[in-house]
């Protein structure tokens, strides 16, 4: 569906990204994991269009993928930043309206698609409501439905879970579960490791700036040659023990 | 901890976090000092012609006897404290060049001839367009009727809203004329007069005696009078008691005044002629039309900067990344906050003028459809001012630190908070000020407000053009800046 081939992206003196290769395959959740610093958000920020002077490749169904310079591109895709993207002074139907119209629905496709991820958000009942009055729990689960306003196919989540309650991640979980049942894909980078080995049906590592390993949580663990570890211990297995302070 | 150690170590956590930022320290030095002296020279010269002496008044002279005689009344007239004298250029209007012979006796004989009338209504549509708000002519028998001394008539077209500047105007055309024509011409009037009344001759010779002593007296007066107006003047910022004081024989000297220039337009025969467009209102002052121009157009800068700072706000709250991963382009990111500042701008010209309109009745609506030109320009220029601020800052609190300063220089050097036409600037900073979009904003609005112009006169469509220019020309700017500081990567 995606695929991306020795993707590299520098800051000025720093290598953020260093030809990194994996694919998001139809109706999958590919995890992408890596300590602080790995180059996951760089990585996301190239495919959504947000950096644009990368090298390598990417392609959609084969064709060139060009988000930064191509609208429709970055059309295809859903993005759910790692921060709460949201405009506090609206209100969450507004909110949901103004990125759905950004993608092009009419208003009556705006209007259904509205009430349907309110209703995935379990927002209805505040849907007049301003963001500025959300709990942090409400706004990562509208945080979400705005990216999911024009039904894209694959949806990039950046640690869409961080700093929330039980309660909203398991129901951003519970959602999430719910869009791949549909046939959505997702991308998906968290630091949590239960939740990849929940979600994700398979697990790309990221460690400065390549992806050292891909495949499956079983696959990835007959990889490390200890076969009855959990994704944790192969993860630190791979990427270290060091403390990672960028 | 201690209530006083704790503070203290909260206070040095404050100040390595204030020195560390290099842009707000650079700022909070930068903006009192480019503030104070922008501010000191433009009270210098509001208030002291730049010398700190008597505030200067803009007298245009249009000399039609161009005689020895009028040149030492013009030079009489520059030599006044309080006046800049401009000479009005009628070389347009002289019907053939001749060469003028001056007579023993002072009078010219071949005078320039020029179409009076053509000056005339030359001159009057420079008042009434408000590129002059005093004019005075020097008539073409001026030298003669000095020669045969008789008292010369002088005319004097005026903006009859402009009255600060009248008054002043009033005793620097009587202090020259004191110095040109002198006790003589005046007693030499007198005593003429009284001749053809039967008066004898002995009798006429005592009274001349009288006379020329009473025109060293008054001119000693006047010349008292002029140094004295400047203390008085000063003293307006002192302690409440001693305004009173003042403000009482201010009063008296006010009233001495008005007798003695009544008095003296006997001695200096002078036809006035108002001149106001038709449409002014009565009670509209020129201060008035003044503020509510200047505050308008500077507020109004002052919020549409803090509007163009929402893109900054969006970058620096996640949102602008959000935008930019939607299938619409960035140029179409900018247009909007473009748009966003220019519909907010529209609606605050809206209420601030008809606040103004309500509270002080200055005809903002006379001509809805030249408020809305110029309104709609200013709002464009404002609003590209605004958003290529926060093109140019890398944060609200630098964008908000750069437009303090940049407005209120702005607004001094355009005109805002006091009218130009009445300072004595020096060629280089007028120019300066004339550069600044706020001056042609102002330049509009007053033309609209006061001279009652419309938005196809000449004054209004070159301050127009200036706007647009700024307007364009900080849009492309804050488009560059804006693909450079937030699009790439």
């Amino acid at each position: 569906m995606l695929k991306i081939e020795e993707l590299s992206y520098s800051y000025q003196d720093r290598q953020a990204v260093c030809g990194a290769s994996f694919e998001v395959r139809e109706g999958e959740c590919l995890g992408l994991l890596g300590p602080n610093g790995a180059g996951k958000t760089t990585a996301i920020s190239c495919m959504v269009g947000l950096l644009s002077a990368w090298q390598g490749a990417m392609s959609w169904h084969g064709e060139p993928f060009q988000p930064a310079l191509q609208a429709s591109d970055r059309g295809q895709l859903g993005f759910v930043p790692q921060e709460i993207a949201l405009y506090a002074n609206l209100t969450a139907e507004e909110n949901l309206d103004l990125f759905g119209e950004l993608n092009g629905l009419g208003k009556a496709e705006r209007r259904k698609a509205v009430e349907k991820n309110l209703e995935l958000a379990g927002l209805v009942d505040r849907q007049k409501d301003l963001v500025r009055t959300f709990s942090g729990g409400m706004q990562r689960r509208l945080n979400l439905a705005a990216g999911l306003m024009h039904s894209p196919s694959l949806v990039l989540l950046d640690e869409p879970t961080v700093g929330v309650d039980p309660q909203s991640r398991n129901h951003l979980f519970e959602t999430l579960l719910q869009l791949k049942a549909d046939g959505v894909s997702l991308l998906y980078t968290t630091h949590y490791m239960e939740e990849a080995q929940r979600l994700c049906d398979r697990i790309a590592i990221m460690h400065e700036g390549s992806v050292i390993a891909v495949g499956t949580p079983q696959e990835l663990a007959e990889q490390s040659g200890e076969p009855e570890s959990d994704l944790e211990e192969i993860f630190l297995k791979l990427t270290g023990r060091s403390l990672r302070d960028d | 901890m201690q209530t006083l150690s704790a503070g203290w170590a909260l206070a040095r956590k404050d100040l390595r976090s204030f020195l560390r930022d290099r842009t707000a320290l650079v700022l909070s030095i930068l903006v009192p000092i480019a503030l104070v002296t922008v501010f000191g020279w433009i009270m210098a010269y509001a208030f002291g012609g730049g010398s700190g002496g008597m505030p200067q008044v803009r007298l245009r002279v249009a000399d039609l006897s161009q005689s020895k005689a009028s040149q030492n009344f013009v030079e009489a007239l520059q030599n006044a404290d309080m006046l800049r004298v401009q000479k009005v250029d009628l070389s347009n209007y002289q019907l053939a060049v001749q060469d003028s012979v001056e007579e023993p006796d002072g009078s010219v004989s071949n005078p320039a001839q020029y179409d009076e009338t053509g000056v005339m209504k030359s001159l009057e549509k420079m008042v009434t367009e408000g590129d002059a708000h005093h004019i005075l002519v020097i008539q073409k028998d001026f030298a003669d009727k000095i020669a045969k001394e008789n008292l010369p008539e002088l005319r004097m077209l005026r903006d009859p809203g402009r009255q600060m500047e009248d008054r002043v105007i009033q005793i620097g055309v009587m202090q020259a004329s004191m110095g040109v024509f002198g006790g003589t011409v005046f007693s030499d009037a007198m005593g003429r007069i009284l001749s053809d009344q039967g008066m004898d001759a002995q009798d006429i010779s005592a009274i001349r005696g009288y006379m020329d002593q009473i025109g060293g007296t008054i001119e000693s007066f006047y010349d008292n009078q002029a140094e004295d107006e400047q203390p008085s003047k000063e003293d307006t910022g002192k302690a409440a008691d001693e305004n009173k004081e003042l403000k009482g024989k201010e009063e008296g000297s006010a009233s001495t005044m008005d007798s003695m220039m009544e008095f003296m337009n006997q001695m200096v025969p002078m036809e006035t002629k108002d001149l106001a467009p038709p449409d002014r209102g009565k009670r509209v002052t020129y201060q008035q039309a003044q503020s509510v121009a200047g505050m308008t157009v500077m507020m109004l800068l002052f919020a549409l900067t803090s509007c163009g700072s929402v893109l900054l706000a969006e970058r620096e709250e996640g949102t602008l990344k959000r935008l930019f991963a939607q299938p619409v382009s960035r140029n179409s990111i900018l247009l909007g906050k473009f748009l966003f500042v220019f519909v907010v701008g529209l609606g605050q010209m809206v209420i601030l003028f008809t606040y103004g309109e309500l509270m002080f009745r200055v005809g903002l609506f006379r001509d809805p459809l030249t408020l809305i030109v110029l309104s709609v320009t200013w709002v464009m220029t404002g609003g590209a001012f605004g958003v290529f601020l926060a093109a140019i800052s890398r944060s609200q609190k630098q964008a908000e630190s750069l437009a303090s300063l940049l407005i209120l220089i702005m607004a001094a050097l355009g005109g805002c908070w006091f009218p130009l036409q009445m300072m004595n600037l020096p060629i280089v900073l007028e120019t300066v000020c004339k550069s600044t979009m706020t001056y042609w904003a102002m330049t509009g609005f007053q033309a609209m407000l006061w001279n009652q112009q419309d938005w196809l006169d000449d004054k209004i469509l070159i301050a127009l053009c200036w706007q647009w220019g700024w307007a364009v020309l900080l849009s492309f700017a804050a488009l560059f800046f804006y693909r450079r500081n937030f699009c790439r990567g």
